[in-house]
């Protein structure tokens, strides 16, 4: 027998064991081989006497090809190579697994603004607890750590304005960044450890002109996001199948669960004819106490079979916990609404509830893969045109209650 | 175009709006050239290019401002002005035919001015007619969408070309929530795959130069012509959802669009099924990727390709990947690095994108 031991020939150290699905193909014949296989290590895939292409989309959106020809009771090597590597192994997650937008480098002034070692006046970090009385926001001392590109850490990124991680303690966080007239606040996946990119435009000053990559952690999780992100759904009901066999073997815990469960839910809705039952994660109270996306994935579950009472149900939790983690979520959200707003047009209940997360969903970034919006107030989205320098949160802010026109 | 409908189909059923006048809107200042020639150019392909194995074409509703094809395009096919009431009176007729059967194809293709917010609007050619109700002629295309999910026809395509800004800005400063083409009763869901491909991703304008084909359908009919192949089965090759989205992806971003960004397309919608759109006739159409690792060393070699169905290519040194259009089949690819001329290497271009590799001396 032969066999094609191919490599990944770029930065993949830092992507959390995500799976990629990989392809061999005979020109003449198509594919005959097609598996998730982790991003990093070699793979020896055994195949007849030929000449093969090997290829791979990445989550980023880079499609990987090359090819080789094999003879008899050959091993032969083939070397994918990326285009788009990360310019050190730290951002090897963003670069393969997110879809980082190119743009200029940042003014001098921000990246000197940056360099403190501290988080800088432009972020903050903020966490929502839900109580009976509505949800409360605080600012966060979870343990972070910014670190920037400097020239003497050995790696060249002029666009990269800084990286931080995140130790979380449940709860939903938020970050806020941004300068003066439109801090934009950016939902962060209910994970142990949040990876979060910055990269910034020349001339920045305001949030809108950041790009803001997200990362839970999850590499499996993650290249699931971008499959999905990308609209190639078939390599994402590749890796919806791994996770699905991971709950049924029990394979499924661990610090990323609840939001590996999320992003597995949505894969779940978008690509998948048969849904395993009621949602499996309702009995997680933790997981749904954070964000409202296992509600909005549960009154899903529930529309799809019919149940419509019971999407309602899940729906005006959804609505009244604030706007998902996820784009993806939100979207859902807003549909879900109004699908069951159609059928019955008079719940002045529902109404209410479109109309609050109708706010989130009429400014969200869209291209984003966590909710991420702009915003004059802790939770309250900014209608575009509606900007005022007045509005910036005062540092010295460090408790308010209640999400804006959600909970009590 | 109605082919004399067997129910027992399957067919493909299409719906093509290209919006290209606004007379109530500013007086016309907001009239297209684009949209006419965009769904002309996507109504001939169907007509002519189209190829299923299983669905053959049954229908197209034409709707394009002028009530007619562009003259290349004129077969004599009923067309209608893009009218709401007109677009609303095709939609039923298209959704009834799709309707009739699982295994159906509906295809919507709209090309017109269009913007988002929490949903996503399409403006028909009477938009603002009645000033006082500006929602009464712009569509509410995710209702209309979401509706469809009660339609039998398993496999829907939808292609928006129309900007994605929200309204507010620019030039549009009206927040109307829009009006649906049909809202379905809710509790039916027949499972489907519901591509949509839109011009751009969400905030951002689609383009189309004056009197030309847009950006996005020029890379949709490149994809359904040659590049969009999926696999092969036997003597076709086969353009799925997802082929069409990965040879969307790549040919945008091969255009630089006025705005100086590059073209993307953004794929969403839910498919819970495998979907084909066309098959294409052998050979396939694939972008070649020459480049070469250290990348200083590439830098500094010079390229000649020949390819069995292209003229020979050469390049002199330059940094970038060097990427060609060339045919499926061999190719072979020599160098030659600081002066030295050396073997050919040969490969087999794949579709939808070949990349080889020069693995030069440092």
């Amino acid at each position: 027998m032969s066999s094609l031991r191919i490599s990944f020939e770029f930065r993949t150290q830092d992507t959390n064991g995500a799976l990629v699905v990989l392809e061999v193909l005979a020109p003449e014949s198509g594919v005959v081989w097609s598996r998730p296989v982790p991003l990093g290590p070699p793979v020896e895939v055994q195949v007849a006497p030929g000449r093969y292409v090997v290829r791979t989309l990445l989550p980023s959106g880079e499609l990987l090809s090359a090819q080789a020809g094999v003879e008899a009771n050959q091993v032969r090597d083939v070397r994918l190579f990326s285009e788009r590597e990360a310019p050190t192994p730290k951002l090897a997650w963003a670069y393969a697994l997110k879809q980082v937008e190119s743009v200029t480098s940042p003014s001098d002034d921000i990246r000197a603004r940056s360099w403190s070692g501290q988080l800088p006046d432009w972020m903050q970090l903020w966490r929502i607890s839900h109580r009976s009385e509505g949800p409360i926001w605080k600012r966060s001392r979870a343990p972070l750590r910014v670190s920037f590109p400097r020239e003497d850490e050995g790696w060249d990124a002029p666009e990269v304005l800084a990286v931080i991680r995140i130790r979380m303690r449940g709860s939903s966080y938020w970050l806020q960044v941004g300068e003066v007239t439109a801090p934009r606040m950016i939902a962060l996946p209910a994970s142990a450890e949040v990876r979060v990119l910055i990269l910034g435009a020349a001339g920045s000053e305001t949030g809108d002109r950041l790009h803001v990559v997200v990362d839970g952690g999850d590499g499996t999780a993650e290249a699931l996001l971008g499959y999905l992100k990308l609209g190639v759904l078939d390599r994402a009901r590749s890796l919806t199948d791994v996770l699905v066999s991971q709950i049924k073997d029990g394979f499924f815990l661990g610090p990323a669960a609840p939001y590996r469960h999320v992003v597995l839910g949505y894969a779940l809705l978008l690509c998948s004819r048969d849904l395993p039952g009621p949602w499996p994660l309702l009995s997680s109270t933790a997981a749904r106490a954070s964000w409202s996306d296992t509600d909005v994935i549960d009154g899903w579950f529930a529309l799809r079979r019919g149940d419509l009472y019971h999407a309602r149900q899940a729906f005006l939790r959804a609505a009244g916990t604030g706007p998902p983690a996820y784009t993806f979520g939100l979207r859902f959200l807003v549909d879900g609404l109004r699908m069951i707003e159609e059928a019955t047009p008079d719940d002045d209940e529902l109404m209410q509830a479109r109309t609050i997360v109708s706010q989130y969903a009429s400014i969200a970034d869209w291209s984003s893969g966590t909710t991420n919006y702009l915003s004059d107030d802790l939770g309250q989205p900014l209608p575009r045109g509606a900007r005022n320098a007045a509005l910036l949160i005062s540092p010295s802010t460090v408790e308010q209650r209640g999400l804006a026109g959600i909970g009590a | 175009m109605d082919k004399g409908i067997d129910p027992q189909g399957p067919y493909l059923h299409a719906m093509i709006v290209g919006v290209g006048e606004y007379p109530y809107w500013n007086d016309g200042i907001h009239s297209l050239t684009s949209p006419v020639k965009s769904a002309s150019a996507f109504a001939k392909w169907l007509l002519q290019g189209y190829h299923h194995r299983f669905a053959t074409l049954g229908s197209v509703e034409i709707l394009i401002s002028g009530a007619r094809l562009t003259p290349a395009e004129d077969r004599g096919f009923a067309v209608f002005e893009p009218t709401m009431a007109n677009i609303r009176a095709a939609f039923q007729r298209w959704r009834a035919r799709c309707h009739e059967s699982v295994e159906n194809i509906a295809v919507f293709y709209f090309c017109g001015h269009g913007f988002e917010r929490e949903v996503r609007i399409l403006l028909a050619q009477d938009f603002l007619e009645d000033q006082s109700l500006p929602s009464a002629n712009a569509i509410d295309f995710d209702t209309t969408y979401r509706s469809l999910v009660a339609c039998r026809a398993s496999t829907q395509f939808y292609f928006i070309d129309a900007c994605r800004e929200p309204p507010g800005t620019g030039m549009f400063p009206y927040r109307t929530p829009g009006t649906p083409l049909w809202e379905s009763p809710p509790g039916a869901f027949f499972p489907r795959a519901a591509p949509i491909y839109l011009s751009s991703p969400r905030g951002r304008p689609a383009f189309g130069e004056p009197d030309e084909v847009s950006y996005f359908t020029t890379a949709l009919l490149s994809c359904l012509g040659g590049f969009g192949a999926g696999y092969r089965d036997g003597n076709h090759w086969i353009v799925t959802a997802e082929s069409l989205a990965t040879a969307m992806h790549l040919r945008l971003a091969d255009m630089v669009l006025p705005d100086g960004r590059r073209g993307a397309c953004s794929v969403e919608g839910e498919r819970v099924l495998p979907a084909e759109f066309h098959y294409q006739v052998p050979p396939a159409s694939v972008r070649l990727r020459i480049r070469g690792v250290p990348a200083r060393s590439f830098a500094r070699t010079a390229l000649y390709v020949s390819h069995s169905g292209s003229k020979h290519s050469e390049r002199a040194p330059a940094p970038e990947p060097w990427n060609l259009d060339v045919l499926e089949g061999k190719f072979q690819v020599a160098y030659a690095f600081a002066g030295q001329r050396e073997a050919p290497e040969s490969g087999t271009a794949h579709p939808p994108l070949s990349i080889h590799t020069l693995e030069l001396p440092s």
